[in-house]
């Protein structure tokens, strides 16, 4: 029916990291697989976002370089300052580019026996990335659908992650099982499903509409 | 490069970029509150970076986030995460921020790393090397966060001359001889775990891993390596420069002609990728030429100017929790407009302001109702006070509120309201309606009160009568028929309800006087501007309400439930009208089945195009009755009355010429609305024509 159970979920968990484990594609797991949903898989990717598009120069909660608030060295002035003086063995960091990251969690959904991505996206200072600006600034233009059904499936809800309680977005899973439904019966009707093809076919359906690419490494079942 | 030589190349390093996670300045308030209080000395975190970045448009980043605080391992980052050891120390004001020695404390670590060099520690465990320091001060108050990172660097040596640039891997060594070192690699991060090793080619035994501290016994070395967070084809990231020191140390002798291999093991695709390490031979090492004790040691975080400096960070967006509750708000009615409805216009809403007139039973729904549907603007107007009966009732009271003599319940509603959802703009007008009939005493007090009221419906889209008078809905009735506001009146009775639209037509204007009698429409629909008002039906002038009229008007005593049903509908009616294309013309059928669902309705629109009564949430009624002793209910649509005392053109021209004269009249005087609307005229029409058809049932069925 397009749900399965902790235990299966545990069986794609580990079908994910040892895969991950061998192309090093970063998935890895915190908490414990032994206890009922104990944790969750965490993957991390920075992404260099271009600082001059738009999204960035619009971002109210960036300082202006007038706001007095921030507190410039002020040459030599201060003893207490570091020495300004030119460090010949050290190269600046391109300024066009800043980093931008994106941590996924691939936590269970108890309510709803689905795998839930949650995701969030902060700046190098550690301000979030706001969900249009995630949807606009970094799912690839080839992953953007355009119909419909698409823009309903990737409607992000904030909800409080139930492990860090800090707000995160995730996928609302309601629909999970549904979607989980139709990708399953195009192939095996009456395969029943295995855990670890479930859990592939959700990660590689889901997964890519946020930005975060699944190896075909992974569709290779032993 | 200016000081440099002829052919001669000065080895640059790129230092570290700071990266911190949302969830570090999470766990930094909660430590700082639970645990730090007021201690501002440093305490010990964790860091991590990799050396397998993605792109090389991005720097060498060094994260921070809330496993920092926790001592965390390896696993708890990925595989190939580097730990490197940090400083914290938060301040507790600005000031202090901006006081702290900042080259005394990146000393005092540079001064550690040096210990660690020479005691031999760090040849041991190179992760020493590796340190950083960050500065913060945390404004709780206002989600401000300074800060400023520091990565410290020993200046010794001081510099490395290069033969030639730095070559990529792939460019040097066969695909082949590549995957031979990477298995060599894998064997030494799987049993020893190191970020910097010594690498040495056995002709028949290939490549083997050592670590540094093997370094002395070990002949012939082939190259030193280095666990690489840098990505640019030509710099070597920052752990180098305090690797070379440790080695510019304890192997001076090897420094001058050595291979160091800058290590980045990279996956993209799917595959692998070290190709794009780097190889860099040193031609030549320069010391520095003072004789300190401990080399010198800078290493503070450029800020996005690029200047050295700290940074700020405003997480009101994240932390503040009126913020929060805001965009949670937002996003779970947006979840109905991208699940079900993709058509609904939800800013249309949040920007309609509401004036609701009575905060009572249905005042108090209405509004919570509202609220629920992302109205930010709500005003109430009342002149009562919260009395010990009503919070049972009226949802946004409670018994606090009726204590001293009651608070006057508009304002307290409207502080409610805020307290629910600090979003909303919500104010309280404490205002006794004028009514036709109740004789004024006070004129002056009366007129300013019409224009009180008069003024809030001009600065409001939507007018709801929910008074429990049917005469006090006469005044805002006309007021908002003038006006061309949108009116919705609910009223109940002991266990029926009427929730209605008033007919909707433009602003009152004298030279567009639409006088329509009415045609008498008994079938199809009825557009928004020729619907009837609350008075429409109505053949007398509101005034008496020593009488029940109707079971619409005894309105004190109904059955609790009701003002729930009348509240729930009155909004969604005025969400439907918003929601048509047409908004306030939308028109309205005269007969219609009740019984359609959303779905049903969505099914029918597929069918027939044309139907063009219907906004993306259903049909938009005229009216709904409601029994709630036979659970039923009817959508009646009236067409206005053309002697209507409330919003016929006769009356509001008259009060268009008149102004607030004709209204004292009216106070004083009901029967004048009569006169003026020709509901008098029609009176002795009617008692003529009765006269004159009915003599023999005159007698008998008088109600």
């Amino acid at each position: 029916m397009g749900t399965i159970s902790w235990e299966e979920f545990v069986i794609g968990v580990r079908h994910i990291l040892s895969v991950s484990g061998t192309i090093g594609d970063g998935w890895h797991f915190r908490g414990s697989l032994e206890e009922h949903c104990g944790g969750y898989l965490i993957k991390k990717m920075d992404y260099p976002v271009d600082v001059a598009e738009p999204t960035a120069a619009s971002d109210g909660t960036r300082l202006k370089d007038d706001d007095d608030s921030t507190i410039d060295h002020d040459s030599a002035a201060d003893a207490t300052e570091p020495s300004d003086e030119q460090d010949p063995c050290s190269i600046d960091p391109d300024p066009s580019f800043r980093p931008v990251c994106r941590e996924f969690h691939v936590l269970y959904s108890l309510a709803h026996a689905v795998p839930t991505l949650y995701l969030r996206a902060w700046r190098s200072d550690g301000s979030c990335v706001d969900a249009k600006e995630l949807w606009n600034g970094l799912t690839a233009a080839e992953w953007r659908p355009s119909s419909d059904e698409f823009e309903r499936l990737r409607s992000l809800t904030q909800q409080e992650h139930p492990f860090l309680g800090e707000p995160w977005y995730h996928l609302h899973p309601c629909r999970t099982a549904d979607l989980m439904d139709l990708v399953a019966s195009q192939n095996d009707v009456d395969d029943g499903i295995d855990a670890k093809r479930y859990f592939v076919r959700w990660m590689s359906t889901v997964a890519p509409l946020v930005g975060c690419p699944v190896s075909h490494h992974y569709a290779s079942i032993g | 490069m200016s000081s440099a030589l002829e052919n001669e190349k000065i080895l640059q390093f790129l230092p570290f970029s700071s990266v911190i996670s949302s969830s570090f300045w999470h766990k930094l308030t909660q430590m700082k509150i639970d645990v730090y209080a007021l201690n501002d000395e440093p305490v010990e975190i964790t860091g991590y970076y990799t050396n397998q970045s993605t792109s090389s448009r991005l720097p060498a980043c060094l994260n921070v986030d809330y496993s920092s605080f926790d001592n965390p391992q390896v696993s708890d980052i990925g595989s190939n995460g580097i730990l490197c050891k940090g400083l914290l120390q938060n301040t507790n004001t600005l000031e202090a921020f901006k006081d702290i020695n900042k080259q005394n404390a990146i000393n005092k670590c540079g001064e550690q790393i040096w210990n660690d060099i020479l005691s031999g520690a760090a040849l041991s465990n190179p992760g020493l090397l590796t340190r950083f320091l960050l500065l913060t001060f945390a404004d709780l108050k206002k989600y401000q966060f300074y800060y400023w990172f520091a990565f410290p660097t020993l200046v010794f040596p001081s510099k490395i001359i290069l033969n030639e640039e730095p070559k990529e891997l792939n460019k040097v060594l066969s695909n082949e001889e590549i995957l031979q070192f990477q298995q060599a690699y894998d064997e030494f991060k799987a049993s020893h775990g190191q970020s910097a090793f010594v690498v040495v080619k056995n002709p028949e035994l290939g490549y083997k891993c050592h670590p540094l501290k093997e370094m002395v016994n070990l002949k012939d070395i082939t190259w030193i390596g280095f666990c690489d967070p840098s990505s640019l084809p030509t710099n070597p990231g920052w752990p180098l420069r305090n690797l070379l020191a440790l080695l510019a140390h304890h192997h001076k002798e090897h420094l001058v002609g050595l291979s160091v291999l800058c290590w980045r093991d990279g996956v993209r695709d799917g595959q692998r990728r070290v190709g794009s390490s780097l190889l860099i031979e040193i031609k030549d090492v320069i010391y520095p030429t003072e004789s300190d004790s401990i080399p010198k040691c800078l290493g503070w975080e450029k800020n996005e100017r690029g200047k050295l400096g700290a940074r700020m960070v405003n997480l009101s967006n994240s932390m503040n929790p009126e913020r929060l509750v805001e965009s949670a708000v937002d996003l779970n009615l947006k979840l109905m407009k991208w699940r079900l409805l993709p058509e609904l216009n939800l800013d249309l809403i949040q920007n309609t302001k509401c004036l609701l007139l009575g905060a009572g039973t249905l005042g108090c729904y209405v509004a919570r109702t509202l609220m629920a549907w992302g109205v930010r603007h709500i005003t109430f107007i009342d002149n009562g006070r919260v009395s010990y009966s009503n919070p049972v009732r009226q949802s946004l009271f409670g018994f606090d509120n009726c204590l001293n003599g009651g608070q006057p319940k508009a304002e307290s509603a409207a502080n409610s309201l805020r307290q629910i959802f600090p979003g909303m703009i919500s104010r309280g007008i404490d205002l006794r309606i004028p009514m036709p009939g109740h004789y004024v005493t006070d004129t002056e007090e009366v007129e300013k009160d019409v224009q009180l009221l008069a003024d809030a419906i001009d600065e409001h889209d939507v007018v709801f009568l929910l008074t429990d008078t049917r005469e006090s809905r006469w005044l805002p009735s006309m007021l908002s028929a003038y006006r061309g506001k949108l009116a919705i009146n609910a009223a109940l009775g002991f266990d029926t309800y009427l929730v209605m639209r008033h007919g909707q037509r433009e602003p009152w204007n004298p030279g567009q006087v639409q006088s329509e009698k009415s045609k008498g429409v008994m079938r199809g629909a009825l557009a928004g501007r020729q619907l009837g008002c609350y008075f429409c039906n109505d053949v007398v002038a509101p005034g008496d309400s020593t009488k029940d009229r109707t079971l619409d008007q005894q309105c004190t005593v109904t059955r609790p439930g009701i003002s729930l049903i009348a509240s729930g509908l009155a909004v969604e009616l005025m969400v439907s009208v918003l929601q048509h294309p047409q908004g306030g013309n939308a028109s309205a059928e005269i007969s219609t089945d009740a019984m359609t669902t959303v779905q049903q309705q969505q099914q029918q629109e597929m069918d027939n195009k044309e139907a063009i009564n219907i906004s993306p949430l259903g049909v938009v009624p005229h009216s709904i009755r409601g029994f709630l002793h036979r659970h039923q209910q009817v959508l009646p649509a009236t067409e206005a009355f053309f002697n209507c005392t409330a919003c016929s053109p006769l009356v509001i021209q008259r009060y268009a010429e008149k102004g607030y004269a004709f209204l004292a009249e009216v106070f004083n005087n009901a029967d004048v609305l009569e006169q003026v609307s020709g509901l008098a005229d029609l009176h002795k029409d009617i008692a003529s024509i009765e006269d004159w058809d009915y003599p023999e049932e005159s007698e008998g069925s008088t109600d």
